[in-house]
């Protein structure tokens, strides 16, 4: 399962560049534009979020073509939108990162305010396209393993608690710890329940020709500790904060660190689901 | 004109002797550890009391199978550069030349019949001996089992021959991707899974 890490790499990064893009649009369309926050505030914020989307794109992009055994031919890899799924997605990141890019430069060259909105609600919707191809490509009806619903509750968990964490780091100031307190709560306790294979509900598939699985159940457990050990060290981050959200920084990137590491390794365990035949 | 090729299995006759298995990589030249065709051995079951006595319930028979070139082959609809197309007498072929290696075909497919080749860096998969077909021969493993349990034909034929039967545990629903096969089931297949029968030499296929 360990040689899937260029596909661990790809999704997780993939998810955490959504979940932060969409947390940053929402939190730049809620707040309205005034003279007590005005445009040129949040235009640095802005700019550093949504590089680090691209970032983060480009990085998933990058260790896509470790996963492919012909990379050069990867040319045509939107040749089947209409029937396959991993088309879809990789046409989906394409239009997720111009639409990001387009709206940074908005940003850039202080375009007016509905203008970025409007493209960010368009990014938004790209990258939630992309999510959704990228989760429905594993829920295959070939492949039970994993069409279950903890295929996307721990997707759109990883990619809203990744996501916040990366707020907070991007954020200048710790203003977003809660958020990121309630996101890897949520996608902790998803994971506990419904993720596939392990997960306390999830379902076991019947028998039939792929070889059983044979990951270890203490990794799961290791990757829960490791997770839920980073969001105790995130809850005593939120206490500690000051009236100006400022807090321990080398704390909160401790738990960031353990965050990432526990959905890393819970991810190796998702792709070890599916043995594959001859190995 | 045979508008769909497909395989028929007597899953009661087969010995489990592999001879279609090795037939197959002797045919294609496949190097060790890749396999088209791949012959399963399902046991399960052990012993049950029936009154005062102790009768066995064993179950055990194998499945000789290889690509069935399904009539949806959920390969090639999830391919993303089109590198596996189906032929107009239903053979579905992969096209070594354009495949990226993504391995994608090879987790969707239900029947495991797509297996990567270490040698071109690309999935592989049973071809029907396709220019043995084209040339009026026969498939390589239906030439070499010796009990006759392999054939091959147009579908309707088969199915006229030998019925329509097409899923025996633990072949996956045959509704996903409507192989072009038929089967005639071992009498033990029946009672299978409620005796927790598995398949038992996974080293092997």
């Amino acid at each position: 399962m360990f040689k899937e890490w260029p596909l661990v790499a790809f999704t997780l990064a993939g998810q955490t560049a959504v979940g932060l893009f969409l947390l940053t649009a929402a939190t730049f369309i809620l707040i309205p534009v005034t003279p007590d926050y005005p445009m040129a505030a949040m235009r640095s914020w802005l700019l550093t979020s949504h590089g680090g989307v691209l970032v983060l794109l480009s990085g998933a992009a990058l260790a896509s073509f470790f996963h492919l055994r012909h990379p050069a031919r990867a040319r045509r890899v939107l040749t089947n939108i209409g029937t396959s799924r991993l088309s879809r997605e990789i046409l989906f990141l394409l239009a997720f990162a111009a639409l990001v890019a387009g709206a940074m430069a908005l940003v850039a060259a202080n375009a007016a305010v509905d203008v970025v909105k409007g493209l960010q609600i368009a990014a938004g919707l790209a990258g939630a396209l992309y999510l959704l191809s990228m989760t429905g490509l594993y829920m295959l009806v070939t492949l039970p393993v994993w069409r279950q619903a903890g295929t996307p509750i721990c997707f759109v968990g990883s990619s809203l608690s990744l996501g916040a964490v990366a707020l907070t780091a991007l954020g200048g100031r710790l203003i977003f710890v809660p958020l990121a307190v309630l996101f890897v709560f949520l996608e902790l306790a998803g994971s506990a329940l419904f993720a596939p294979g392990y997960g306390l509900l999830a379902r076991r598939p019947r028998p039939s020709l792929r070889p059983p699985q044979s990951p270890s159940r203490r990794l799961h457990g290791i990757g829960l500790g490791l997770e839920f050990s980073g969001l105790i060290l995130l809850i005593a981050v939120l206490f500690s904060l000051n009236r100006e959200w400022e807090g321990p920084v080398a704390v909160f990137a401790v738990s960031a660190a353990m965050i990432l590491a526990g959905q890393a390794v819970r991810r190796f365990l998702f792709y070890g689901l599916l043995v594959q035949s001859g190995r | 004109m045979v508008t769909q090729y497909a395989f028929f299995f007597n899953a009661a006759a087969c010995s489990g002797c592999k001879a279609c298995q090795v037939a197959c990589k002797d045919r294609n030249d496949l190097e060790p550890g890749l396999l088209w065709r791949r012959v399963y051995e399902v046991s399960g079951g052990g012993w049950e009391k029936k009154g005062e006595a102790w009768v066995p319930s064993v179950v055990a028979y194998n499945i000789s199978m290889a690509c069935n070139h399904c009539e949806k082959p959920v390969c090639g609809l999830s391919c993303p550069v089109k590198a596996i197309s189906k032929r107009e007498d239903g053979i579905v072929f992969v096209d070594v030349q354009s495949c990226i290696g993504c391995r994608y075909c090879e987790w969707a497919c239900p029947y495991t019949a797509l297996r990567f080749d270490a040698a071109t860096n690309t999935v592989s998969k049973c071809d029907f001996c396709y220019d043995a077909i084209d040339a009026g021969g026969v498939p390589a493993c239906v030439a070499a089992c010796p009990q006759r349990a392999l054939d091959f034909g147009d579908l309707a034929e088969l199915r006229k021959k030998y019925g329509d039967i097409r899923q025996i545990f633990p072949l996956p629903d045959p509704a996903q991707t409507e192989p072009a096969l038929v089967i005639k089931p071992h009498r033990d297949a029946a009672k299978a899974a409620e005796r927790g029968a598995e398949v038992a030499n996974w080293e092997e296929v």
